[in-house]
């Protein structure tokens, strides 16, 4: 990490503490420094310590593993093992007991004080009594628990200051150590965003399989599940838990230009403050939804849009893929790695300043930048240009053999046949299978030869199981959608959630959320519309993959493969 | 690579096709000899396995194929079927066929399911001539985690001493670089595997500090050892995220992070006896070998430095 995103993620860091710490104000006239720090800024470090493995100074932590390797924190650090909420994890075997602020004073006594799915409860042996700060303290730098045991070596241990120690104690203290906002002693709320012009049935589509998820799956079946539980909810040791809680979703129904959106969800959120934002549709860029769960540290899950933040770091919403963008990364992979392109052609790339075609252009770029060799033009349509037969007969003539990424819609495609008459036709041409809607009869056979489209989906007839099984389970509970692809993915959050759901009891903190999402297996034969989607600790976008395709002539346009689903 | 001759049985096998196998016992250790002629006499055949038995699990074999004169056919198409006519079924996986000139082929992923008797059957054409020849094998039981060089635990991780068939495909490194399997193991330096992705929580980073702490220990001769991470999350492992997972670890000239295909990565972790079900799920194991030998050491278990340090220091012997 350079010492300029360094310090841009510690002030990330900080600027988002901020808000945690305001959740625990002190006692009134009380004035507390921690290392002679104020709680908000030794809560920055401490965050700066546990995630980032960076101390005050600047410099990473230090510590020995396994008896004898030296760890430092650029290596590994708390998060690694202990997981961003603190609820800790098991991974190859190795179950890391969670060192959240509401389980390190109290005893660990069963199974049922370690959070997580029922295997992950089952690694779990022996227990341990409540730490206090002398001992947890002994624990960090020494590996010697609460009982005088000796700990697991691969616990590291680490050289802190006293100052140093007493910020990482505070912040382990204050780590999910209240519940989140949105959870109250009986429910859990959600939200899902709509706009004024999400149509009716993109509604239906979004909302109808969400609901009958919460009311017929969940809370309907809420007594069963608590009773079989005796009472002894997973539950992180909070006294007051009361068990699995019922759900409830709020639509937030945005109006106006997207410059407004931001404002409005702030409102609605103060109005009623939600756990976390579930699906979700909205037309153009995610952006504004997106900043606004970065801000407030509201995981949103799996939005209906193929405009999402493209961003290594952002961590609160979690996407089905990169939508356009991926299709233009896939496009420049297969050009660079798998199809190697003779010296001295060109890459022409056409797009009009769409939120579409500008996200496919910059996932080409960004791409090409990096695996490319032959020099990239880039041709921006403007917005009062028409494109009729003479723009291809100037575009084939100024390009001869070219290779010509068309990043436009339908209605500007109408003509491209010309391009295949004219004598200085392009070698290749590259279209969104997005873009085009899936229709690609609307292709003419004059340049199917020519013609490669980027296919972020499974292909026709692919699937056939995963659909079915949506299918049985939009019958059963007796939905009809005309939105499929919509109702294809509301339908696979509410598979996610059941069972997360389950995992979580009652530790109800967002980033655990989040956290066992990032634990999921691999989504093969859930999912309609992708082929597999998979996830891991900060992978933001579950499906990987991107196919290259080419079209057969005649009027059925079938679909031929000519890629791998994933490129390197 | 020393290649010994197996237990092998040949029976001759008539042209009537596969379902008329012979059904003559096999001989208990190789007491006929490798080489025959096949069916109808167009080829000699000649058959070595590496690491003397077919075992269950994925083998390689090597064949030599010479016509009437004894000279050696080259250009010919090979398939090799393992087949068990006890049940009357073969095997879900195919066997890769790579020609070797001097009419030689290598034959990789023989894929025998279980113990019992085996037939692998081999067909062979070239040019009008097509003929068939079955090798049959008494497969035995796995032996449980190589009794005879199982030692015991040392620290907290277990030992054992295995020999596997590496698959011949090509990955792509940190660098966005091609790079033979083979070819790296076989670069003539020690050379420890593991097992990583670049978001995993527990174990790989502790595996990942051990190798930049066996680098450092070794100083300048760090370069002389080769290290290789191969990726269980191969659709997420790019060359981009798997060299910044490496810069985290000072990673430099010999540490290579390797990626791929699915199929390529399953078909790796399939011969090395790695795979997972699922990459949460996988577990801390080294592989280690000493230049050209055949057999590597397996660790299981988180290890001190020391320990692997030990351990790659006793391949020097």
């Amino acid at each position: 990490m350079t010492a300029a995103t360094h310090l841009w993620a510690k002030q990330l860091a900080c600027s988002l503490l901020l808000l945690l710490a305001m959740a625990f104000p002190v006692a009134a006239g009380e004035q507390t420094t921690v290392a002679g720090h104020s709680e908000a800024e030794a809560l920055c470090l401490g965050a700066e310590m546990y995630r980032n493995g960076m101390l005050p100074s600047g410099k990473p932590m230090a510590a020995t593993v396994q008896g004898d390797i030296e760890l430092t924190g650029t290596m590994s650090t708390c998060t690694n093992c202990h997981l961003r909420s603190g609820l800790g994890a098991l991974e190859g075997g190795i179950l890391s007991p969670p060192t959240n602020g509401a389980r390190l004073y109290v005893p660990i006594k069963d199974l049922l004080d370690i959070p997580g799915s029922a295997m992950k409860r089952s690694m779990f042996k022996g227990g341990r009594p409540a730490y206090s700060r002398e001992s947890l303290a002994t624990a960090l730098s020494t590996g010697v628990g609460p009982a005088g045991e000796q700990m697991s070596e691969t616990m590291p241990l680490y050289a802190l200051t006293r100052d140093e120690m007493e910020i990482m104690i505070f912040y382990l203290e204050h780590l999910s150590g209240e519940l989140s906002p949105g959870v109250t002693d009986e429910e859990i709320r959600f939200a899902t965003v709509v706009t004024e012009k999400t149509s009716t049935g993109d509604k239906e589509a979004l909302l109808l399989p969400l609901n009958a998820f919460i009311k017929e799956e969940w809370n309907a079946r809420l007594p069963t599940l608590n009773a079989r539980q005796g009472g002894k909810l997973p539950s992180g040791g909070r006294p007051e838990a009361r068990g699995y809680r019922k759900l409830a979703l709020d639509v937030w129904e945005l109006r106006g230009g997207p410059e407004t959106w931001g404002s409005q969800l702030e409102a609605l959120y103060r109005q009623r403050p939600v756990f976390a934002l579930l699906g979700g549709t909205a037309p153009g860029k995610w952006h504004p939804v997106h900043e606004f769960c970065e801000k407030n540290q509201i995981p949103c899950i799996l939005p209906d849009t193929e405009l999402p933040v493209v961003s290594e770091n952002d961590w609160y919403t979690l996407y089905f893929s990169k939508g356009y963008y991926q299709e233009g990364e896939t496009a420049a992979k297969y050009l660079s790695r798998v199809f190697a392109l003779p010296p001295g052609k060109k890459v022409v790339q056409l797009f009009r300043s769409s939120d579409q075609g500008n996200a496919l252009a910059r996932g080409f770029t960004d791409t090409w930048n990096k695996l490319g060799d032959a020099p990239l033009i880039d041709r921006p349509v403007a917005a009062n240009e028409r494109i009729d037969p003479k723009f291809w007969d100037r575009l084939a003539s100024s390009h001869p053999d070219a290779v010509l990424l068309l990043w436009l819609d339908p209605s500007d495609l109408a003509g491209i046949g010309t391009l295949a008459a004219s004598g200085d036709k392009p070698s290749t041409i590259f279209v969104s299978a997005t873009m085009l809607a899936g229709d690609f009869k609307a292709i003419p056979d004059a340049v199917r030869d020519l013609i490669l489209i980027t296919h972020p989906t499974r292909l026709p007839g692919e699937g056939e199981y995963a659909k079915s099984v949506a299918d049985g389970w939009m019958n059963y509970k007796k939905i009809t959608v005309t939105n499929t692809a919509i109702a294809a993915k509301s339908y696979l959050v509410t598979r996610l959630l059941s069972r997360i759901l389950t995992d979580m009891g009652g530790n109800l903190y967002r980033d655990y959320f989040l956290d066992i999402f990032d634990d999921g297996r691999d989504e093969t034969n859930t999912s309609v519309l992708y082929p597999k989607l998979s996830f891991g600790p900060g992978q933001r976008y579950a499906s990987k993959g991107c196919y290259v395709v080419s079209l057969a002539k005649g009027d059925n346009a079938k679909v031929v493969r000519q890629s791998d689903w994933v490129l390197y | 690579m020393k290649l010994a001759i197996a237990m092998i049985c040949l029976l001759l096998y008539s042209s009537a096709g596969f379902a008329a196998v012979p059904t003559t016992a096999p001989s208990p250790n190789g007491v006929d000899s490798p080489a025959r002629k096949s069916g109808k006499g167009f080829f000699g055949l000649e058959i070595a396995i590496a690491g003397n038995v077919l075992k269950p699990g994925s083998n390689a074999i090597d064949l030599t194929l010479r016509d009437r004169n004894g000279k050696g056919v080259e250009g010919a198409r090979l398939s090799v079927v393992p087949w068990l006519p006890e049940k009357n079924h073969g095997v879900w996986e195919k066997a890769v066929v790579t020609e070797r000139g001097g009419g030689k082929y290598h034959v990789e992923n023989v894929v025998i399911a279980i113990a019992g008797r085996w037939d692998l059957r081999v067909s062979v054409s070239k040019e009008a001539q097509e003929d068939q020849a079955v090798f049959s094998f008494n497969v035995a039981r796995k032996e449980p985690v190589s009794a005879a060089k199982a030692e015991k635990p040392k620290g907290n991780y277990k030992r054992s001493v295995h020999s596997y068939n590496i698959p011949n495909v090509t990955l792509l490194n940190q660098d966005g670089k091609k790079v033979n399997l083979r070819s790296l193991i076989d670069s003539g330096k020690p050379v420890i595997v593991d097992f990583i992705y670049t978001t995993c929580n527990t174990i790989c980073p502790v595996l990942s500090a051990s190798f930049a702490n066996l680098r450092k220990e070794l100083g300048k001769d760090a370069e002389q050892v080769q290290l290789i991470s191969i990726s269980i999350d191969p659709e997420h492992d790019r060359p981009e995220q798997m060299k910044k997972y490496l810069s985290r670890f000072s990673a430099g000239k010999g540490w290579d992070f390797l990626t791929g295909s699915r199929e390529d990565i399953r078909r790796v972790l399939q011969a090395l006896d790695a795979t997972v079900e699922d990459k949460m799920a996988h577990e801390p194991i080294y592989l280690l070998r000493a230049p050209d030998s055949e057999e590597w050491v397996r660790t299981k278990g988180l290890m001190r430095k020391t320990d692997l340090l030990g351990e790659l220091r006793s391949m020097d012997r």
